[in-house]
């Protein structure tokens, strides 16, 4: 008799699609792979849409995956938006009617631009940096703007601030937070690449919001954007915004399905849902986190790649536990590296800090220490190394104290054995 | 799959292996141009002194590599036959390898804007560091082939 091969269904063809996919084909050579999506392209990369639009790259390098990863993996790409998931007759809806079956599912949906209301967000000019159509649509703009207004001043913010600045652009960046890069660096990196900003001519405005957008009527009769006005008073003239305020979750497919969901769609160590069968990873799960335990999105391409990973092993049969999310970030703001892992800001009375700082040779490290582990770090300038500390943080190890006061301020070695205390893990 | 594997005890810290890896890697091809080139190669490997004996850091290729999962613009990939291949085409120097590389086998060359790493020199018979290396410290081999050597020592 002839076993039935298993169909697995993916929604979604980006990080943690791509990389459940492929696990899956590894673990089970015949098995029926089907990736849904609404992008109509081959997997890409939605963390160089800045450099696309900074004209950097080219769109040929954004692509993941060559021409010929669909049928090389015998995957069926189908295009199509999937309106709902339903449990109970294993399955999913699309907005074209159609249906399609699966054994085992998977949600990769990511996650999507939240745009608080705004007074004249209506007005033409007004982008989102999400996807390559986005990253397209303010390319084809961006030559008519001399000024432009980014609002938010986190990863997404600096990096499209960055692409536009590429093209010759005047960008003013708009931050509600007391700091750049609020949710992934302290506040004294953060005053270091506000200087490296300014002194490469972008205007930094934090502890500030944009309250209304202005237009005027371009020369078609259209309302276009003029300017914004801040919550301090000042208007700043501009002819487009890219709004970066944050993002939220794709989980609207899952409504009223039985697969609970909190922020994110709730996911466990295999990274399956509340429902059996159905799994989750990427922007789109709230897994754990591997420091503290506490459930939540930590939405990076490094985590969505992993749980893509731990989700497609489970769905193949093939037992693999998550050992939980560690926050990481690497940028380059005006040349200058900036890394940082775990956790980077204590609450007071917490833990203690190492700290070296040479402001104007753009250098900074602090390493977080609580309870004799590592828990985070951050380094500005050099940056080499920096996976030797963000594996200590993830070894959960005790760490030798001297090693980690000499990495301080001396090139970050690998010294050959794990530099952790005796009697540590 | 073959790859680099380092043996402590063998090591007196002579660096002829990232000389070696030095001049393949530069345009030249000659260890006495490669000082003018622009941008200046920087070798793979490296070698430090750590406490009474030598480490050599070079590339693992790991089976399950951090860097592969980081990387964002699928520079970092595996090949058919299970190395960790970096087409620096593709890499726009994000450094999120080097945010992960757990051993710190990823540098960056500053200049070009991308990651450098150990390719393996599968031009080569043997990868000129491990040909160089006259105490043997460095072996190339199936990691079966390398559990074999060790054994034996
Ligand atoms: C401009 C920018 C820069 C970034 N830079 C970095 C960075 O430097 N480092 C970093 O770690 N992270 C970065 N990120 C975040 C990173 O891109 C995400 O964490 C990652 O893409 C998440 O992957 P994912 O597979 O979970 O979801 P996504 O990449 O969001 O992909 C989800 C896919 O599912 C499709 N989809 C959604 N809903 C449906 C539906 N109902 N039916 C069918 N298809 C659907 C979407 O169209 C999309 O193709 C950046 C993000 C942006 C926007």
């Amino acid at each position: 008799m002839r076993v039935i091969d298993m169909h697995y269904l993916i929604i979604g063809n980006s990080a943690a699609g791509v990389f459940a996919a492929e696990t899956i084909r590894g673990l089970d050579p015949d098995g029926q792979i089907t990736m849904i999506s609404n992008e109509d392209c081959l997997p890409y990369s939605r963390c160089l849409t800045s450099y696309y639009l900074g004209n950097e790259i080219s769109e040929e390098m954004m692509y993941i995956r060559d021409k010929a990863f669909y049928t090389e993996t015998g995957i069926d790409f189908q295009v199509g938006y999937v309106e709902r998931v339903d449990p109970d007759s294993k399955s999913v809806l699309l907005e074209s009617g159609e249906k399609v079956i699966y054994d085992k599912l998977l949600i990769a949906t990511g996650s999507s631009p939240f745009n608080p209301p705004l007074e004249g967000s209506d007005i033409g000019g007004i982008f989102e940096l999400r996807t390559l159509g986005d990253a397209k649509a303010v390319a084809e703009f961006a030559p008519k703007a001399k000024n432009a207004v980014v609002m938010g001043a986190g990863l997404v913010g600096l990096k499209g601030a960055h692409g536009l600045h590429e093209l010759g652009i005047n960008v003013t960046i708009v931050g509600s937070a007391p700091q750049v890069l609020r949710h992934s660096i302290d506040i004294e990196s953060a005053e270091i690449l506000t200087r490296l900003l300014e002194e490469d001519g972008y205007r930094v405005h934090i502890n500030t919001r944009v309250t209304k957008v202005l237009g005027e009527e371009d020369a078609d009769g259209r309302m276009s954007v003029s300017g914004v006005l801040l919550n301090t008073g000042e208007k700043i003239p501009c002819q487009m915004i890219i709004r970066a305020v944050g993002v939220r979750p794709n989980v609207k497919l899952v409504r009223d399905s039985g697969v609970a969901v909190n922020y994110g769609i709730i996911v466990d160590e295999e990274m399956q849902t509340s429902v059996k069968d159905i799994y989750a990873a990427g922007d789109v799960a709230e897994a754990f986190d591997l420091l503290t335990g506490e459930k939540g999105v930590n939405a990076i391409w490094p985590s969505a790649t992993e749980q893509g990973i731990i989700a497609g092993c489970n769905m193949a049969g093939v037992k693999r536990n998550y050992q939980g999310s560690l926050a990481l970030n690497s940028a380059v703001i005006c040349g200058v590296g900036i890394i940082s892992a775990g956790l980077v800001n204590l609450p007071s009375g917490e833990g203690s800090v190492l700290r070296a700082s040479e402001p104007d040779k753009n250098f900074y490290r602090k390493f977080v220490i609580k309870d004799g582990c590592l828990v985070g770090m951050i380094m500005v300038g050099d940056i080499e190394g920096a996976g030797i500390l963000s594996g200590l943080i993830r070894k959960k190890a005790k760490v030798d104290v001297k090693y980690l006061q000499h990495m301080l301020v001396n090139p970050i070695e690998y010294p050959g054995y794990l530099p952790v205390e005796r009697g540590g893990q | 799959m073959q790859k680099l594997f380092f043996i402590t005890k063998r090591c007196d810290g002579c660096q002829a292996c990232e000389v070696a890896c030095l001049e393949k890697h530069s345009q030249s091809q000659s260890i006495f141009m490669t000082k003018m080139e622009q941008p200046s190669p920087q070798p793979r490997i490296k070698v430090k002194k750590s406490g009474s004996h030598y480490w050599a850091t070079v590339c693992q290729h790991c089976t399950d590599s951090m860097c592969v999962r980081a990387c964002m613009t699928g520079a970092m990939q595996y090949s058919l036959t299970g190395e960790v291949s970096h087409n620096t085409n593709k890499c726009v120097g994000c450094w999120m390898c080097i945010m992960v590389c757990p051993l710190g086998a990823i540098t960056t060359l500053n200049e070009a804007k991308k990651a450098s790493k150990c390719d393996l020199c599968k031009d080569e018979m043997t990868p000129p560091c491990a040909a160089s290396c006259s105490r043997q410290a460095l072996f190339y081999g199936t990691p079966e082939e390398y559990e074999m050597k060790v054994a034996g020592d």
